[in-house]
């Protein structure tokens, strides 16, 4: 039995083969006892699965979730204070309340998303402008660029692949990760967590139809990581409030198992 | 059809319709709650996960894409958390699958169990990340694409895996003698 019979096999079993398909596994299967064991047997586990019945929620869950979500503040309520918004989420951070923070950083990419979709001009027809007219990038007007990192895949020196930006403002640290290329990437990002916190992060995939963008974060380390290429993000961190170093932040791109990019910098606290 | 009336139902949410997110939780709690409880294998758990679930889905819901389906979108927080919340509980003995043979387990009572129960049992022998999989094709009917952007893997990857989890229950269900009452 090879990997073409086990394709078929299970295609079968998920009623995904076409006609041709499944008369060329019946002829198989005929001719072979072992795969005629192996597609009932599968064929089994799916009506075992299958036979096991939905259970009722507790009736007291949607009350329990419902009790334990918080207000929520109308988002589009401060979309016309374009000019303000920065000002208000740099107040809130610097008298730090986990509510406030996150209704902050709610209330940033709302605007952003309009200032950048609505007041920005039209993107230009590169694919990654049109990936962020789609979405709605996030507006880094009032940051400050403080390093650039250029990727480069290895078999091809000469040419940029992709690209590490970190920009900053007093309270706000934005790393934009862009990789260009077909060709599966993971960008893992260390950073001081007594200096810096996670707060949020937007972007997508450019490729079309592409479903593997990941993102994570734990523990001072976050991850992005695509298996079919080509995609943006930006990640948000905020300063702590009353921290007085510097901080440190690693950055380190693979891409297929080799390694593309190594890096640390210093972000120092902006006084 | 329903695609888009939950991407109104998450726009109005935003807007601060807290009703519109009561809607997202009658329509999808049955689901969530089912999806945590074949993960974690008990009802307490369950219920804490899907209610975790919908709170990270209410906080998170303005990095919602709408580029991808809702409800795919919730399945993928709910199998994170379901199967992160099996990981860190520890609370069910995890069940190997010599244990569910040997007759001093305690799934001993197993023999008293209907059919049914005894599948469901078979099932927790497998890793939380092979009941996500079989639960996701077989119980909510997801293609192997949106199983792949649920659980974070490739396309081939889901199909690896689907065959190797179906394949380990299937050799649990003929040793426990249950694959010839199916």
């Amino acid at each position: 039995m090879n990997e073409q019979h086990l394709n078929l096999i299970q295609a079968e079993v998920d009623g995904l083969n076409s006609d041709s398909e499944s008369e060329h596994l019946r002829n198989l299967i005929e001719e072979n006892p072992t795969l005629r064991a192996s597609f009932d047997e599968l064929q089994a586990v799916k009506l075992a699965i299958e036979s096991l019945v939905e259970i009722e929620p507790p009736p007291t869950l949607r009350a329990s979730i419902m009790n334990a979500i918080p207000e929520r503040e109308p988002e589009h309520a401060s979309v016309t204070e374009t000019t303000s918004w920065w000002a208000s989420i740099a107040s809130l951070v610097k008298s730090p309340k986990p509510v406030s923070l996150a209704y902050a950083f709610s209330l940033g990419l709302i605007v952003a998303f309009v200032v950048s979709t609505v007041l920005m001009p039209p993107p230009s027809s590169s694919n990654t402008d049109q990936f962020l007219g789609s979405i709605g990038a996030v507006s880094l007007s009032g940051f400050e660029t403080i390093a650039e990192f250029a990727i480069e895949e290895e078999e091809e020196e000469d040419e940029r692949d992709g690209s590490i930006k970190v920009h900053r403002s007093a309270t706000l640290i934005v790393i934009e990760f862009t990789w260009d290329s077909s060709r599966p990437v993971t960008a893992r990002i260390t950073y001081d967590e007594e200096y810096l916190d996670y707060t949020g992060y937007t972007g997508t995939n450019i490729a079309e139809n592409s479903s593997s963008l990941t993102t994570r974060t734990e523990d001072g380390e976050l991850t992005m990581s695509s298996d079919e290429g080509r995609l943006k993000q930006y990640v948000t961190l905020t300063v702590r409030d009353g921290y007085e170093g510097d901080g440190k932040m690693n950055f380190n791109v693979t891409s297929g198992g080799s390694s593309l990019l190594t890096r640390s910098l210093w972000v120092r606290k902006v006084q | 059809m329903t695609s888009t009336a939950d991407t109104v139902l998450v726009t109005r949410t935003l807007e601060g319709e807290r009703n519109a997110f009561g809607e997202l939780v009658d329509r999808y709690q049955k689901v969530v709650y089912n999806v945590a409880y074949r993960v974690v294998g008990n009802k307490p758990d369950a219920e804490d996960v899907a209610q975790t679930v919908f709170l990270k889905v209410y906080e998170n819901l303005s990095t919602y894409n709408p580029r991808y389906q809702f409800f795919s979108w919730l399945y993928r927080i709910a199998v994170n958390e379901a199967v992160n919340a099996k990981k860190r509980l520890h609370k069910s003995v995890e069940l190997t699958e010599d244990s569910i043979l040997s007759p001093t387990t305690p799934f001993d009572g197993a023999v008293a169990m209907d059919v049914e129960n005894q599948i469901g049992a078979a099932m927790m022998s497998l890793s939380p990340e092979s009941r996500a999989i079989l639960i996701l094709r077989h119980y909510q009917e997801f293609t192997y694409k949106d199983i792949a952007y649920i659980m974070e893997l490739t396309e081939q990857k889901v199909k690896s895996r689907l065959y190797s989890a179906r394949q380990r229950l299937g050799k649990i269900l003929i040793q426990k003698g249950l694959k010839t009452e199916l």
